[in-house]
């Protein structure tokens, strides 16, 4: 079953930067990384999904057309899109707390459940202005899974995260996505943590997706993920990479 | 509708959770306080000849309706739609299972909401040191009908200022613009005849055509028509621009 079916997708800022005629979809229970450098399309992309910016082509999410059934989408996604969008002047269990209010059944027993797992319980009562910027994307993270959505979307999801942190997450991700059957789309324009979090991979470039694959294909051709993407984007430009 | 409601409180929280809202009302009652150690003060330096017996709660109403509020709601809407596209949190919204419109109006809807906050907490800490002062409170039951009354032309100010903010960049210019905006309508309001009068700004003192002497049935739903008829108009622009827009 498709959880996301993306069909032309082009959307053009005024500088004609953006996504081109982008075609994806993403099954159930996968974790898909987008993979690109800086600039090559995939918050844009992933904002198309989220209909947080107006885009040309088609988008049907759970099924459901994006314009059309928005609402109804949206009680079954959660999302981290660029930077976490934290109030303040909020403690982080308000932060939480206003977020879950949308969404029925969800208790302060099940808030405080989530801040433990991003490792903020000790800090729930602390205002969000205060905290690192590791210490917001942890809390944005809360946020996503809060709802219990069935597919999370997360931009660039270790940003600001230490080395324990990205373990951290990529094992919640891991486990969220075994043991619920959670969907993700994640972006990083790091190969590395896209080859340790994801079963697949789409490779963006230049506002264009060019290669999709399996990781574990993507491994049997090449040695690494950066090899891959690598490999990937010099055919895309027809020239050799130093 | 249950989303609506639950979004709003949401919205309202917010600005709740901010001090400057309670430091506004506080500098208000301060206010009170003054006038009417200002008429005490009167009293005692003319050795008792003058004393002045002063409905404080019905004085204050202009002072509340057309500074007071007006400041607290441009505050607010500022908050929740300039300042939340500046520091990006404007998202978090927009990813909730609202569609726009509901967000739109979730957070026009708190603004409107802590203006009549205001406005209530000045009645009741005007009440308090009329009853303190040994004033007569005689009048106090047709006092909180003005109150009352007043609270729906903050519907008026609330529109006017999402739309400046939808066309301001900054936090800073959309306050800017909704004070200069709202003092130039004022001055028309007081000073232009009869074009002031099409403004709505002029009815923000809106108890004052519906008690005491009514007026006539034409003229009373003209004003109700310019009030809402700006309403709608400045809301339906807010909302094309704002449905438009790219986060």
């Amino acid at each position: 079953m498709n959880v996301i079916e993306i069909s032309n997708l082009t959307k053009l800022y005024k500088n004609n930067r953006g996504i081109r005629n982008i075609s994806l979809t993403v099954e159930k229970g996968d974790i898909l990384g987008l993979l690109g450098p800086n600039g090559s399309g995939k918050t844009t992309a992933m904002k198309a999904v989220l209909n947080l910016v107006h885009s040309i082509g088609d988008i049907k999410v759970f099924g459901m057309d994006l314009n059309d059934q928005f609402e109804e989408i949206m009680r079954r996604v959660g999302a981290l899109i660029e930077s976490p969008a934290i109030y303040k002047d909020m403690t982080a269990y308000q932060n939480i707390k206003m977020h879950a209010a949308m969404y029925p059944d969800i208790t302060k027993e099940h808030i405080e459940h989530i801040l433990d797992v991003v490792h903020l319980l000790p800090y729930k009562n602390d205002k969000a202005g205060r905290f690192s910027l590791g210490m917001k994307q942890r809390l944005g993270l809360a946020v996503a899974f809060v709802s219990n959505p069935e597919l999370i979307i997360l931009d660039e999801p270790v940003n600001g995260l230490d080395v324990e942190g990205v373990v951290e997450i990529r094992e919640i991700i891991k486990r969220l996505n075994e043991e619920k059957g959670v969907t993700f789309l994640i972006s990083s324009h790091m190969a590395s943590e896209i080859e340790k979090t994801c079963n697949k991979v789409a490779v963006m470039y230049e506002g264009e997706l060019i290669a999709k694959s399996s990781t574990e294909d993507a491994l049997k051709l090449h040695p690494s993920m950066e090899d891959y993407f690598l490999t990937v984007v010099k055919d895309r430009r027809g020239e050799i990479l130093i | 509708m249950r989303a609506l409601i639950l979004n709003t409180k949401s919205e309202l929280q917010k600005l709740l959770t901010k001090k400057k809202y309670f430091v506004i009302t506080i500098l208000s009652a301060i206010v009170c306080i003054l006038r009417l150690g200002g008429n005490l003060l009167v009293s005692k330096i003319s050795g008792g000849e003058f004393v002045i017996k002063s409905n404080l709660i019905m004085e204050m109403l202009g002072f509340v309706t057309i500074i007071l509020v007006p400041l607290v709601v441009f505050m607010a809407v500022t908050d929740l739609f300039a300042s939340e596209m500046q520091e990006d949190t404007l998202k978090a919204s927009l990813m909730r299972p609202l569609t726009r419109f509901k967000v739109m109006t979730s957070k026009s809807l708190a603004a409107f909401l802590i203006g009549c906050l205001v406005m209530l907490a000045m009645f009741v800490v005007c009440f308090v040191i009329q009853f303190i002062s040994g004033n007569s409170l005689a009048n106090v039951p047709a006092t909180l009908a003005a109150y009352l009354i007043d609270m729906l032309p903050i519907a008026a100010l609330v529109a006017m200022a999402v739309f400046i903010n939808m066309i301001s960049k900054s936090p800073t210019l959309a306050m800017l613009l909704c004070i200069v905006v709202y003092i130039f309508f004022k001055y028309l309001n007081f000073y232009v005849s009869p074009l002031g009068q099409m403004i709505f700004t002029a009815y923000s003192q809106w108890h004052k055509i519906w008690i005491g002497s009514l007026l006539p049935i034409g003229a009373l739903s003209a004003k109700v028509g310019i009030l809402f008829g700006s309403v709608l108009i400045l809301y339906t622009l807010s909302y094309i621009i704002f449905d438009k827009k790219d986060y």
